[in-house]
């Protein structure tokens, strides 16, 4: 931990002048903006971005949830020295916006008081507006997060049912940093700070007037206008070039002008992701939002931890391998220790972790030994719906052991898995996918474990890239073994996605049959499909 | 998918449902209370 901050750490990047004149700040060299209040946590991407930026010595100012009417808060920071950074927040604001059937949503977890008040549509594009409206020929706009990142190419755009630009060229922003990004800000600031060309930095798009040479020419967007299947095309290069190892760079035409992509940034080495988690996040909400309430997301993510980055499930109504990437980046244990240990230093801490996951939290700690070396296949998954591949050795040791020290930290009494957890790499794993289900089962879950077969429809399953219903029935025989040994009486809840693309009402009630059948359960929840940007 | 109605592998047509109110009713089928006839443990 930075000698210079407080244990636990307690200030937070300012959001208000009086803060800036408290440090002594004539002026911030960033300023990000963005569609969530300001929430101190590494999970949020925002808050991530100003923490790395100030461990680089920089001046980092954060406006959360900006007013659109004035200028009163989008200048209330002033005008920063290199850049401007503009994230729609932590979920697409569409995504936050509407449900699947395209009702507004009244509530809003990461917004104070809980009340959906304060993000507008399309935020990125609404907060580079509002910056250019206020700051004329200002310093260079740069938009990233999980709408501009899986929104950078051609886009189906659910809501206005149409393909969408690259939001560059519906933005008024000079660069957009896409993925995880944490290599690419770093860069884009030192270049911007030198006065240098940013141009070249991976994990970058940015608009020309000519496509890159040894780049591959995407279909454009007129093309896919035209023909659905040169969008699926489109789609195919824009997903199998997504690897820091072995992608290429990527050009789109637009309307006579060129979307750049580069090759993504470089993913962190475990140390870098170590010093990451290690930042001096408050894991607050900033009091400048908390008079309107609390946020309802610090219920789960403040006393969590973040075991790990990426996911190779691929399923296909998922960003998330499309925005983190497909090769996992663990934490070391020690990392993960330290962080539940800072928990115990809180006075709200309860001693109870609500989560030690990441995007699938049963890949921690292990990957394909040929991916590390030549990045992820092309025209191969890791895992499909019909099989895993002989590369991808799954091996929940590791995972094992890490969490046995978590919960061995005094002050901890439980430390939830909450993330979900592939129930077929269990069965996958001969030499520890037992244990690691009994350690789950005995110690990091309560009363029930949540999976997510989504269905059980062969052709359903195929489209979605899940697991056969076979290994649901293996799993859930396993589950129940080990809760009858350990004498708990803990129950399997289920994901189930109704209206995805290839389902029929006869699959649902297939779905259902099978449900109240062979799992003997009534499923309370099922999830209306939502075709997301990046799926 | 959705958009297109075609497979990406195969490019052959798949069935998409696009009407809101349909689309509910698949979801209204699965949860459906229902007596549960019979199964494992949990």
């Amino acid at each position: 931990m930075d000698s210079k901050h407080p244990f636990p750490p307690k200030i937070f990047l300012p959001t208000t002048r009086a803060e800036m004149d408290a440090r002594g700040w004539d002026v911030c060299d960033v300023i990000l903006i963005s569609g969530d209040a300001y929430i101190d946590s590494p999970f949020i991407g925002v808050a991530v971005v100003g923490r790395l930026l100030e461990a680089m010595g920089y001046r980092v100012g954060i406006i959360g949830q900006p007013s659109l009417d004035s200028d009163a808060d989008v200048g209330r920071l002033g005008e920063p020295r290199l850049w401007w950074g503009v994230s729609g927040g932590s979920v697409d604001s569409m995504v936050s916006n509407y449900t699947a059937t395209k009702k507004f949503r009244n509530s809003d977890d990461y917004t104070s008081g809980g009340k959906n008040t304060a993000r507008p549509d399309r935020a990125v594009l609404v907060y580079c507006n509002l910056i250019r409206r206020y700051f004329k020929a200002t310093v260079p706009i740069v938009i990233g997060g999980i709408e501009a990142s899986l929104r950078r190419v051609t886009h189906y755009d659910y809501w206005s049912n149409k393909l969408r630009k690259p939001i560059l060229f519906d933005a008024k922003a000079d660069i957009l940093i896409y993925g995880m990004g944490e290599t690419a800000i770093r860069e884009v600031t030192q270049a911007l700070e030198r006065g240098g060309e940013w141009r070249d930095v991976r994990g970058i798009c940015y608009i020309a007037k000519e496509p890159k040479e040894g780049y591959i020419e995407l279909p454009s967007h007129a093309q896919c206008l035209a023909d659905k299947e040169r969008y699926i095309d489109l789609f195919q290069y824009f997903y199998d070039h997504n690897d820091p190892i072995s992608a290429k760079g990527l050009c789109e035409e637009v309307d006579g002008r060129f979307l750049i992509q580069n090759p993504p940034c470089d993913y962190l080495s475990e140390p870098e992701m170590d010093a990451v988690s290690a930042l001096p996040f408050t894991r607050e909400l900033h009091p400048y939002h908390a008079t309107q309430g609390k946020v309802r997301c610090l219920e789960t993510i403040k006393f969590s931890i973040m075991s790990h980055q990426g996911c190779w499930g691929e399923c296909n109504f998922c960003a998330i391998g499309v925005h983190q990437g497909r090769t996992i980046r663990t934490r070391s244990e020690e990392s993960i220790v330290s962080e539940a240990e800072l928990f115990t230093q809180y006075k709200d801490f309860k001693g109870i972790i609500s989560d030690v996951g990441g995007p699938t939290a049963n890949m921690y700690g292990y990957e394909c030994a040929k991916k590390l070396k030549a990045g992820t296949c092309d025209h191969q998954r890791c895992v499909d719906d019909t099989h895993l591949c002989k590369s991808m050795k799954v091996n929940h040791h590791r995972a094992i052991e890490m969490l046995r020290r978590v919960r061995a930290v005094k002050g901890v009494k439980k430390a939830f898995v909450a993330s979900g957890v592939r129930y077929d790499l269990i069965t996958a794993d001969k030499a520890h996918g037992y244990m690691y289900l009994k350690e789950l089962v005995k110690h990091h879950i309560s009363g029930q474990m949540k999976v997510a077969p989504e269905h059980t429809a062969p052709h359903v399953l195929h489209l979605m890239n899940k697991p056969g219903k076979q290994t649901l029935i293996d799993f859930k025989k396993l589950y129940d073994q080990l809760n009858r040994e350990e004498g708990k009486k803990q129950f399997l809840t289920y994901y189930l996605i109704a209206a995805h693309p290839g389902c029929t009402d006869r699959d649902m009630h297939e779905l259902k049959r099978f449900t109240s059948e062979e799992l003997g359960m009534n499923p309370e929840q099922a999830q209306v499909f939502t075709p997301t940007p990046g799926t | 998918m959705y958009y297109t109605e075609l497979d990406p592998q195969t490019r052959q047509k798949i069935f998409v449902e696009k009407d809101t109110v349909r689309k509910e009713k698949q979801k209204a089928i699965v949860v459906a209370k229902e007596e549960i006839r019979h199964g494992f443990d949990s």
